[in-house]
This record gives C-alpha cells, structure tokens and sequence, in this order.
C-alpha cells in the first residue's frame, strides 16, 4: 500500500490515512479482500505515532470500509463501499467550485465558463475516465 | 490519577524581574507523546527544568508519577529520561567509557538494557572509540539520547532536541522515539519549534504563551476543529460577519479585497452548509497546518482552550 504523509498540507495524518485508502480501493490499487499492513508496521512505513494509524483504522472501521478478523489482522471488507458516489460527487464539486473561483477571478462570463465546460466534456473520453459507474 | 504521568499545577518561576513561569497548569497523560510549543523565551526549558527538579518552583507544584518534583528520588528518576540542548558530558571520555560509567548509575536498579544499548549504538552510527569531545553536534545529542533510552525510562523529557539538527538526525530521532513507543507505553513530552516533526510524532500539544498554557488538546482535535472559513458573496458585495453558534471561537477576522477569512475554533462538518443557508453566501474550508494554529492563537484573545484528560 502506498500512502504519502504531508504534514503541511494541514490536514491531520489520521485523515489523509482514512482518505487515501479509500481512494486506493476505489481506484482499485488496493484489492477488496486484501490484508492492510498492522497499525505497528504501517507507523513504522510513514513515521507516524502509532495511535494516528490506530484512530485511522478505527474510523475505517467504523465506515464498513475494512474489517479486524481476530487474530489475522485488518482486512479491506470484500462488499465495502470504500467511496460512494455521493462522496465522489461531492469530491469532484469541490474541485469544480475552486476552478469556478479561478474562472471568477480570470473576469469570464457565466457563458465562457459553461462553453469551456461543455468542450473540455467532450474532449476527454468519459468511458474511460468513468470507473465503477 | 495514575493516568497523568506529569501534572503541573500553577506553577510560577521568576529569575529576578522575570517572571518566566506565571501559574502554568496542564497534564501529560500517560501514553501520550505531548508536545511543547510556544515562541523563544516564553517559558519552555523553565517548565521542563522544574519537571526534572533542575528548578524548584517558586509555587505551585508539579508532581511527576504522583510524586512533588522536589520530592523526586533515585526510584522515580531511574524512570525519567532528561536530554536537553546542553547535555553536561565529560569531552576527555571516549563514547564507550561514557556509556559504561553511565551504565554503573543503573546497576542497582538493573534497568540498564545492554542489548538495548547496543542496538541504539548500531542505529545512531556512533563509533565506541570516538571522544566525546570530538563529537559532532549531531553525534552528541545521539548520544544523550542513547543514555537516556538504554535504560528504558517511563518518561522522557526532551528540551529542543532538534534544535540545530539536520533533516535527517532530525529523522533518525522521530523514528527511534516512536521505536521506544511501540515497543513500551513510552511517555513523552518535548519542546520544539519543528512543527512538521510534531505532527508526526505527537498525539497532544500543550502552547505555552507568557509563562501561562494557552492550548491544551489532543493534536487531531486541534486540527479538526481549528479552520479557516473563507466567505465569499457572488455578486462580489460585501459580507457581513455571521454569528456562530456556541462553543465556536473566533480566532482571527481577515478581510481581504475578495473575501472575508474568518478563522474559528470549534468547526464541525455540517458548520459549512449551515453557514450557506443563513448568509447566502459561498463558504470554502481551508484545513490549517499547525503552524497557521499558532499563529492564529498567538493574534487572538481567546481564553484557555482546554480539554479534559482522556476526553
């Protein structure tokens, strides 16, 4: 499993933990079923105080997301939702509204913007780009 | 209250007409890693001084393992480690002759961790034959550390022990500390000024500010509920500052030509659209690096922002 720590970026470690496993399962990186590193070995890899990994785990937990199975370790669950549509949605309006504030700043009309909009639409090729519905 | 491992009580400390320390309060709870931060000259070595019993206080009391700081004996202190930015270390010794002598304080507690030490030794890349004198500053701060893990102490003080380190011993330091966490419900409390490292390796912190503690919370409460709300009306008027709900502090008021910036303490995730709905206007959220915390403490007037032990 790959996570990056930036503790600059202001958001606390445990959270960029939570988030990025989420995104490594939807993306497909980090396979349902598959077994997470130990809240020990996992704070060892990204130098962080255990009980971080420990509170990101937990709230993993806690979203369905992965499972402990007793005396095995901490599995991604095989049925889980790692990142609802909802939450995608959510994700891609923010980074839509912070290019909609640069389109604001750059002085361009309601008019440009959609027209920028709908070309850029049809120039990537959404069935690709479109994953998991 | 077996649980808090060092508990400062209004403690109060001057050095003439200096009031360094003026009725400090706050706890470190067993387990944690709480970091100590705070401007140059605000306090910080007087209050870890006093915790080792360096210092006495003038009033007020700070108890460590339920035991008054001043009342500390060899019991306690064979369960303390204590490395500070000037480590009092005799340069005529060689590394392994100072860590023998070190060793022969620990031979009636028999705490001592010889394979312990030896692994430190292997990690730190410290050569045995070096003098002491000859050490980097690097290489002797390395070696404070070695001698006060080797015998594996409950509780570790650190005064600054970054300071003047490179990026990497700076590394090196983290990760053999959170080694020793790992390894043993360790109890840690240091003083910095690198915050990245702190959001790293500490679970509380602890903002000195006049000799007074101002913030006492867990780091990733901190973090959650300190934010930057940056307000913003689409026609481009004027918006007014809205009012937010109890238990909510405003830190620091901004306005810039483009929005108006208010950063609060006590945000929650349903605080944005709430605030969309009442004023009307476009609400983003800026996630703040520590360093943007303090800064927005250190310009406001806010009282003591405290949080209950094992809360």
């Amino acid at each position: 499993m790959l996570l990056r720590i930036n503790t600059s970026s202001g958001v606390p470690i445990y959270r960029q933990i939570v988030d990025q496993v989420k995104v490594a399962i939807s993306l497909g990186t980090l396979a349902r079923g598959s077994k997470l590193p130990s809240v020990r070995q996992l704070s060892e890899d990204l130098v962080v105080n255990p009980t971080t990994v420990q509170r990101a785990y937990l709230d993993l937990e806690n979203e369905g997301v992965i499972e402990t199975r007793r005396g095995q370790g901490t599995f991604v669950k095989s049925d889980g939702d790692a990142l609802p549509r909802r939450e995608r949605i959510a994700r891609f309006r923010e980074h839509l509204r912070n290019t909609l504030a640069e389109g604001h700043r750059l002085q361009l009309s309601e008019d440009d913007l959609r027209a920028a909009f709908e070309q850029e639409l049809k120039r990537i090729d959404l069935d690709q780009e479109v994953r998991d519905g | 209250m077996d649980d808090v491992v060092v508990h400062f009580d209004a403690v109060t400390r001057r050095f003439g007409s200096t009031e360094a320390l003026r009725g400090f309060s706050a706890r470190v709870p067993a387990g944690s890693v709480t970091a100590l931060l705070g401007r140059n000259a605000s306090g910080k070595t007087t209050l870890l001084r006093c915790a080792v019993n360096l210092l006495r206080p003038d009033s007020g009391r700070v108890a460590v393992f339920g035991v008054g700081s001043t009342q500390l004996g060899p019991a306690e202190f064979s369960r303390i480690g204590y490395v500070s930015e000037r480590q009092q270390l005799d340069p005529r010794l060689s590394v392994a002759r100072t860590i023998e002598w070190t060793r022969s304080f620990y031979s009636e507690s028999r705490s001592w961790d010889d394979a312990l030490a030896a692994d430190l030794m292997r990690r730190l890349d410290l050569d045995p034959n070096a003098r002491v004198g000859s050490l980097s500053l690097g290489q002797s701060r390395k070696l404070s550390l070695l001698l006060n893990l080797a015998y594996r102490p409950k509780l570790l003080v650190l005064d600054e022990p970054a300071a003047n380190l490179d990026a990497i011993v700076r590394r090196e330091f983290l990760e053999l500390i959170l080694d020793r966490l790992r390894d043993e419900g360790l109890t840690a409390l240091f003083s910095t000024h690198h915050l990245t490292d702190v959001e790293r390796v500490a679970d509380r912190v602890v903002l000195i500010e006049d000799g007074r503690c101002r913030v006492e919370r867990g780091l990733d409460d901190l973090k959650d509920r300190v934010k930057t709300l940056r307000l913003r009306a689409r026609d481009g008027e004027i918006v007014a500052e809205p009012k937010f709900p109890d238990g909510a502090a405003v830190l620091r008021v901004r306005r810039t030509s483009a929005d108006l910036q208010i950063t609060i303490d006590g945000y929650d995730d349903g605080l944005p659209s709430r605030l969309r709905e009442v004023t009307g206007v476009d609400v983003d959220v800026i996630d703040l690096p520590l360093e943007d915390v303090f800064i927005a403490y250190g310009q406001s007037h806010v009282p003591v922002a405290r949080e209950e032990v094992g809360a």
